[in-house]
């Protein structure tokens, strides 16, 4: 792990500057518990570290008057868990935070690291050239491919392992990038990408762009929210399969809400019908609930070894039905 | 006469090893039970807790010498290639690069059974060692492996054990992928399988799983003069000492090996490192102590594993429940170089069955050799006998429990001799109303989503300990004594065990004695702590010196007080004399001797003969599995153990609660995961290679149901380090399917296997 410059910046227009430049590979160590990895493992290479902690202005969540709740980018995932306005009014980001990772990770990872992560696959991380890499093979395709997608896959069939991205989706939220001198806001569900569109990166990110903070926007008092996740160790362990669910409920007939996946595609996953066919959904009707659940399923395209997850998928959404009447 | 030569021939991690040595006549009778004692068998802190905790405790890797190097292997990329051109050029004109080994300018030192070489041309595995730089500062070290270039020809390779054991073309070494195939038969098993009503037949699989101690591996070494000292994180200082001076070619005298605390071995700490052999050499050639420290993917890659197998069973039962005949077949891989991968002693030994057939294989696959890990052989070979032993029940529509019941054995069914004690019975007892077996009903009678299932699972293993193993106890002239053995401590607590020995002898406080072991010029011989031999081993041979040493201040005090010895009583550290008139603390005697003479050795005792040592205990699981996550989830694991006498209950069920947890990783998630078209590990972290965290580990309840063995010594202790995790992962696999009315056959039992099974099974 070797580079030039070790730099903390003062400002977020300083941070996008140095971070803009074109001729060195810069990178933003927001807490690190990814970098670091990434850097240990020589999966990148970097000219210059930027690490954002005195950007205090980052840290926080603020509930507004009109039920907005922000969220700065540098708050960390122990910040989300603890913080009681989130945890009841916002179960499903509650859970989700308080899934991630082990608590030390917890305390030092943040939100924009989260959303930024990159993705966990064996090849990826390991001692392969692949695609995503700037390899022309995804290795994962015929090799071992269990913890791989069955959504959306191709050529590069990674996952998307952020639990918080689901979770916000869920909520309807929206991210803030610093671009240019500049702030935008997009929806969170539009800040990833498929690697059909580009396999070489996760996100919309270009050089120079800072993720700033998370927009909830204000909920219907009687939110029904949950998200679950799959994993074969209960703790420092990634979704086989997460669910993050946003639900109005009339009784046991849902009559708004939206369902998110984690786990199973290279971005967060939701399906347009999918969230359609939910308004009306009665919780009663078990026969419902599974043909809803089936036909969610139906999209899918396992490969050699992660069949599994078409059933885990249909079976987690059965599963979250039950638990959140 | 005290003493006598004798030859003494002990299994150990499942081969037998023939020793000769001196040993104690037993002239002590075993202590009584251990309410009778007044420290052995209490609750007794580690005496080196303090040491640890407040992080004063040296481990190997703490060691710094002045001036010393660091050393460390470049690796091959390659699971099989051949080396064709070696540039050292740019590595070697790095700043601080000292020196570089290859097989181009080092000698042939044999390895591997003298299959290999400790640089070898020829490279087997990813992992496999290429090249040995040592630099000034590990950094550099690093940095110079990158700088070396090295031109391979990719050779063929194969990792699949069942694929390579049928393999023509691709052959690991050219003698072949297949080692030490072995054959057992006991009576006929033809006329068995006629005997019976029921035949049933199945497989089990398992996964290749890996040690992954706490403290990686690691040497310091230094030539002082023509003496060289390795400080090495090592489960045998001796045997170190042996195969370090064999490999050099140089006197074993000249060899001194020490460690003083270790952070975990479980087996694969029983061999020598060629990390430890390559810093030697560059160390005497450069006149500087090197120090080697693997890193965590090393740890995953090249420090030995657990084989895996698969497990052919066809077993014959009456409709009484009585077995008739049981067959197995089986293999595993041991990787790229010879070792054993049998797992076939549960099937002989276990149950009463008078008609068997046995067939192993040790498979070579182009990976990292396998090495002893905490019961070879056993927890495999439980996991498939134990799963076949309950689908004999579930066929005979009784209680599994009942089952092993009508199939127990009072006699070793290989050698027909009897135990010197065997207290399963008791245990299952136990460990059944811990768990609240009571409850248990058929497989799969629960049709809910989350479905609570019990299971069980018995062990054997040997862990009787035995001759040679000596410790010597001096006393100084103001009555510290202090205890020397070539033993060593993993963890588990031998430093207590040999203070709490020697002060239930001499009725002093431990915190008068001082435990000097891991350290081959100090200490007598004593053996590689393996096996679960350390404390049966050791501890008569601490209580022999103990007790020897009491006899000296009371004959010392005879004379002092001028009167016949046998009227001398010792009491907590004084000797009175007849009227109680007169009192001498042992440091007062000490003070009259010279404290040469206070110099005193004890050995362990003989093993009787004509009987067979083993210890034995049952492991009951309670699990709920969710039926649509397919996660199983351990709630509770009862335990219950013959292992002798109990030294320190404290460390006694942090050994065991640590075998349950081992063996829990190993029935859930843990498993090496190998590339098949690169032949390269996937998982070398301990992130990817999944081991249990605190938030998977259930309640444990452990009751002991022996009270000593009456035979085997004069502390009738047995060993418990390996009978810890031998029972769990069946136990859990049984009650998994006693929750689901459905078996998997495979470990781990991840979520995606449960899922799938439960399709199937619609």
């Amino acid at each position: 792990m070797k580079f030039k410059s070790y730099v903390y910046p003062l400002s977020l227009s300083a941070a996008s500057a140095f971070l803009a430049n074109k001729n060195e590979l810069n990178f933003l160590n927001a807490g690190g518990t990814d970098l670091l990895g990434l850097l240990k493992e020589d999966i990148i290479k970097a000219d210059n570290i930027l690490n954002l902690k005195y950007l205090k202005d980052l840290k926080y969540i603020n509930q507004e008057p009109s039920g907005e709740l922000n969220i700065g980018a540098l708050t960390s995932i122990s910040e989300i868990i603890n913080n009681v306005f989130i945890k009841k009014n916002y179960n499903v980001l509650h859970q989700a935070a308080s899934q991630i990772a082990s608590p030390q990770l917890r305390n030092i990872g943040t939100v924009g690291g989260n959303l930024c992560q990159r993705p966990r696959c064996n090849y990826f991380r390991g001692d392969f050239n692949c695609l995503r890499k700037g390899g022309d093979t995804c290795f994962a395709f015929d090799g071992f491919n269990k913890y791989h997608c069955i959504m959306n896959g191709g050529p590069c069939f990674i996952v998307n392992p952020s639990d918080l991205a689901p979770a916000l989706i869920s909520l309807g939220a929206f991210v803030s990038v610093f671009s240019n001198g500049r702030e935008k806001e997009i929806p969170l569900q539009d800040f990833y990408i498929l690697p059909s569109a580009n396999y070489l990166k996760e996100t919309i990110l270009e050089k120079g762009d800072i993720v700033t903070k998370i927009r909830i926007p204000a909920q219907p008092r009687d939110l029904k929210s949950n998200y679950i996740k799959i994993k074969e160790r209960e703790t420092w362990d990634f979704a086989l399969v997460s669910l993050a669910a946003s639900l109005v409920l009339d009784g046991k007939k849902i009559t708004k809400g939206s369902l998110v996946f984690g786990g199973v595609a290279p971005a967060p996953y939701f399906s347009v019908k999918g969230n359609k066919d939910l308004i009306g959904l009665d919780l009663k009707n078990n026969k419902a609930i599974e043909s809803f659940a089936e036909a969610f399923v139906k999209d899918a395209n396992p490969l050699s070894m992660n069949g599994y997850k078409a059933i885990m998928m249909k079976n987690i959404i059965i599963k979250l039905f039950s638990e959140i009447i | 006469m005290t003493r006598k030569l004798i030859k003494s021939v002990i299994n150990i991690e499942n081969k037998e090893h023939e020793f000769i040595g001196e040993v104690s006549l037993l002239e002590q009778e075993t202590w009584g039970k251990n309410d009778t004692l007044k420290i052995i068998g209490k609750e007794i802190s580690r005496i080196d807790a303090v040491d640890k905790i407040s992080g004063t405790a040296s481990y190997t890797s703490d060691i710094n010498l002045p001036g010393q190097l660091y050393g460390k292997f470049l690796r091959s990329p390659y699971p099989s290639a051949k080396i064709l051109k070696i540039d050292l050029s740019k590595a070697n004109a790095l700043k601080g690069v000292k020196h570089i080994l290859t097989y181009e300018n080092t000698a042939k030192y044999k390895w591997y059974y003298e299959t290999s070489f400790l640089l070898d041309p020829i490279v087997r595995y990813e992992g496999d060692e290429v090249a040995f730089v040592a630099a000034e500062s590990e950094e550099i070290a690093e940095e110079a492996l990158k700088l070396i270039s090295i031109e391979y020809a990719k050779l063929p390779f194969v990792v699949d054990t069942e694929k390579a054991s049928t393999e023509k073309n691709i052959k690991v070494h050219n003698w072949g992928n297949i080692v030490e195939p072995s054959e057992y038969k006991r009576g006929n098993i033809e006329t068995g399988f006629a005997d019976a009503d029921f035949t049933i037949e199945d497989e089990f699989r398992t996964s290749v799983v890996l040690h992954n101690p706490t403290e990686p591996h690691c040497s310091v070494v230094n030539w002082d003069n023509d003496e060289l000292v390795i400080y090495d994180s090592t489960q045998a200082v001796y045997q170190i000492r042996e195969l370090a001076a064999n490999a050099l070619g140089i006197e074993q005298e000249k060899v001194r090996v020490i460690k003083k605390y270790m952070g975990g071995g479980f087996g694969s700490k029983l061999d020598l490192g060629k990390y430890t052999i390559a810093a030697a050499i560059v160390s005497r050639e450069l006149k500087k102590p090197v120090k080697v420290v693997m890193d965590r993917k090393e740890q995953n890659l090249c420090v030995g594993n657990r084989p895996d197998s698969i497990q052919k069973f066809k077993v014959g039962i009456k409709k009484e429940g009585l077995l008739t005949a049981l067959q197995l077949n089986s293999m595993g891989t041991v990787g790229a170089f010879p070792e054993g991968a049998g797992l076939s002693w549960p099937a002989k030994t276990m149950y009463k069955c008078p008609n068997l057939l046995v067939n192993e294989k040790s498979i070579l696959t182009n990976a990292g050799a396998a090495r002893a890990f905490r019961a070879p052989g056993h927890v495999q070979g439980i996991f498939g006998l134990e799963s076949l032993m309950d689908e004999c029940a579930a066929k005979l529509n009784m209680n599994p429990l009942e089952f092993r019941l009508k199939n127990y054995t009072e006699v070793d069914p290989v050698s027909n001799q009897p135990y010197t004690s065997k207290k399963l019975k008791e245990a299952y007892k136990k460990a059944a109303d811990l768990i609240g077996w009571e409850d248990w009903k058929a497989a799969g009678s629960s049709k809910s989503v989350n479905r609570i299932g019990l299971g069980m699972a018995s062990q054997i293993w040997w862990g009787g300990g035995g001759p040679p193993a000596h410790a010597n106890i001096k006393l100084d002239k103001k009555g510290n004594i202090t205890i020397y053995s070539g033993t060593q401590d993993l963890g588990t607590g031998t430093y207590t065990f040999i203070a709490m020995v020697a002060s239930e002898v001499l009725q002093i406080p431990i915190e008068r004695f001082n435990v000097v072991i891991g350290d081959t010029k100090l200490c007598p011989y004593a053996p590689v702590s393996g096996g679960s031999m350390t404390a049966p081993s050791v501890s008569p041979a601490v209580r022999d010196a103990a007790e020897r040493l009491k006899e000296k201040l009371m004959d010392t005090a005879a004379i002092l007080f001028d009167e016949e010895k046998n009227s001398i009583k010792y009491s907590n550290g004084f000797c009175v004399n007849s009227d109680g008139s007169k009192k001498v603390s042992l440091s007062e005697i000490a003070g009259h001797l010279n404290e040469q003479d206070l110099l005193i050795k004890g050995s362990r005792n003989e093993n009787p003969k004509g009987y067979a040592i083993n210890t034995f205990g049952a492991q009951f699981a309670k699990v709920e599995v969710d039926t649509l996550t397919g996660k199983v989830t351990v709630l509770k694991i009862s335990a219950s153990y013959d292992i002798g006498r109990v030294l320190n209950k404290l460390t006694l069920d942090n050994q065991i609660r640590g075998g349950i947890i081992m063996g829990l990783g190993y029935a859930l998630m843990e498993e090496r995961i190998i590339d098949e078209n690169f032949g390269k590990v996937l998982t070398t972290n301990l992130h990817t290679y999944k081991i249990p965290t605190m938030m998977d580990i259930p309640e444990i309840v452990i009751e002991i149901a022996s009270d000593y063995d009456p035979m085997i010594s004069n502390t009738g202790v047995k060993g418990v380090g390996e009978p810890a995790i031998i029972p769990t992962a069946a136990a859990i696999a049984n009650a998994v399917n006693n929750a689901l009315g459905v078996r998997i056959k495979s470990l781990p039992i991840t979520p995606d296997k449960v899922l799938i099974a439960l399709y199937v099974s619609k």
